[in-house]
């Protein structure tokens, strides 16, 4: 019978030491994963690594970066090495590029490569070189982290809008590409997290003389990093079998009203 | 990893509904009859109905002979009395409400194209996919209120979101009403901790599709047209029912999930 356990499986989480991408890890070993934390700092992935290992967990902290194909292959090898294997991929890695306040029409080039390297060109290069050993093994479970941006508009937000719909693009090509091999390829629309990055841009889009005009609400209110581990553990586990190239909203019912 | 930090709702009962009340329309059957044999098992207690008394006797026979907990009741969802009751029969033998289960659905040989499409057959489906959905919101949830909170599932289908083969029109329309219902739902009662999500699968084999699914054309077109190359179990949308109706799922409102091998994604 399908069950939550992720027992015996090795995950990668980009960005997996901070903010959303730690509630990520955090479910993974919980349910039993083996965990490799990626991230832009080493330092920070082998402190999280050491958190969370502290918790019971089996966890590696790996440097990266995932907007250059070498350190990626460097990566997906330590895990491989590390893990034995690797079953789950979560591209969780991504930078919003709205602390810096752009009107599409003053957005930079420097800016828009910069969000598009990491939340797009990141994603790609990860999947591609994760996905090598999944093929050879014929199963595997690929999750992008968009965002609830890649489903509307945000004034001044051009960039991380793009590039979030972009991966929602990406997981529908994947998933039809990558089904022939066992692979799922599903993704995960995050509404507002409470995390470090995102609390600053909450607070000056929700502040009286801030420029954005954000008019939504949130039913449940802001969420929490664990809430969008629960939908990856979902998505990483058995009881996800027969989706793919689905796109998993989890936003307190912030898009629905 | 201490099992007690996991989100999973396990209780002294054991599993992951464990000793939450849920109602499950259709459940004599198919998707709905999946879903209660396996909520039973993670630990829920069990009201379903069925408008078939065999199939809903048989339903709960199955669970309580696994040692799990059922009551049934015969209800036709489109009957506001007979829903009614349903809901009273829950909340009186577990004197609570924790999750409403919207499964019951039909389709017709007799649904078509509108110059075709007799107005009886429009109002038959429209009224248990449809007006049944709202039924079952409207008598369950101020007990999922009185809870402090609970979980709406319903079961639309990709035929709301992409017309297909043999899906005619009000089959698809009433399916498309759900996804807006739903919405609306989980807008109006997200600030009391109800939750409502919609499942949308994709071919799937149950006796309702078992008719048209035995044309092997039928059948061919949504294999091929299945990314993962099988048309898919009923017990792979009872556990994403599951995962919805359990606190996994806690921050995940309005969300409609399709669970169709990859079939939208081209």
């Amino acid at each position: 019978m399908p069950s939550t356990s992720l027992q015996g499986k090795v995950a990668i989480v980009t960005g997996g030491g901070v903010g959303i991408g730690y509630g990520i890890a955090q479910r993974l070993a919980e349910e039993g994963a083996k965990v490799v934390i990626a991230q832009r700092r080493g330092e920070r992935a082998e402190q999280a690594a050491a958190e969370l290992a502290a918790q019971g967990a089996t966890c590696l902290g790996v440097a990266t970066d995932v907007t250059e194909r070498g350190r990626v292959q460097e990566l997906v090898a330590a895990a491989l090495e590390w893990g034995g294997g690797l079953d789950i991929l979560v591209n969780n890695a991504g930078i919003s590029g709205m602390a810096k306040f752009s009107p599409f029409m003053e957005l930079s080039d420097e800016l828009w490569d910069s969000v598009m390297a990491v939340n797009l060109k990141g994603a790609f290069l990860c999947s591609q070189e994760a996905a090598r050993p999944m093929i050879e093994q014929r199963s595997g479970r690929i999750i992008h982290i968009s965002s609830v941006m890649g489903l509307t508009g945000e004034e001044f937000a051009a960039v991380y809008c793009a590039s979030k719909a972009g991966l929602i693009g990406l997981t529908r090509v994947m998933a039809l590409e990558l089904a022939p091999f066992g692979i799922n390829v599903n993704c995960i629309a995050p509404g507002f997290i409470r995390t470090d990055t995102v609390q600053p841009i909450i607070d000056i889009m929700s502040s009286a003389d801030s420029p954005y005009r954000y008019t939504r609400r949130t039913p449940l209110g802001a969420g929490q990093p664990r809430d969008i581990g629960d939908a990856a553990v979902f998505l990483a586990s058995d009881q996800s079998s027969f989706l793919t190239g689905s796109t998993l909203v989890a936003d307190g019912g912030f898009l629905a009203c | 990893m201490a099992r007690e930090q996991s989100r999973g709702a396990r209780d002294a009962r054991g599993g992951r509904l464990g000793g939450k009340a849920v109602l499950i329309s259709g459940a004599g059957s198919g998707m709905g009859r999946s879903a209660a044999l396996l909520f039973a098992r993670e630990g829920a207690r069990v009201a379903l109905c069925d408008n078939r008394e065999p199939a809903v006797a048989a339903t709960v026979d199955a669970i309580r002979s696994a040692d799990g907990e059922a009551v049934g009741a015969v209800a036709d969802v489109s009957r506001a009395a007979e829903v009614a009751a349903a809901v009273e029969l829950a909340v009186e033998s577990y004197g609570r409400l924790d999750v409403l289960y919207n499964n019951a659905g039909v389709w017709l040989p007799t649904d078509g194209p509108a110059p075709d499409l007799d107005e009886a057959t429009w109002d038959r489906i429209i009224d248990v996919n449809l007006k049944g959905t709202f039924l079952g919101c409207k008598y369950a949830i101020p007990h999922l209120r009185a809870a402090g909170g609970g979980s709406i599932i319903n079961v639309s289908s990709v035929s709301a979101l992409r017309a297909g083969k043999d899906i005619f029109d009000a089959y698809a329309a009433s399916k498309g009403g759900i996804i807006s219902l739903t919405y609306s739902v989980a807008s109006t009662w997200g600030p009391h901790k109800i939750r409502a999500n919609v499942i949308c699968p994709g071919s799937i084999d149950t006796p309702m599709t078992a008719g048209s699914y035995a044309d092997p054309t039928v059948r061919e077109f949504w294999r091929t047209r299945t990314a993962l190359g099988h048309v898919g179990a009923a017990d792979d949308v009872a556990q994403t029912a599951l995962w919805l109706a359990s606190d996994e799922s806690s921050y995940v409102t309005g969300a409609v999930i399709v669970v169709d091998g990859g079939y939208l994604a081209r």
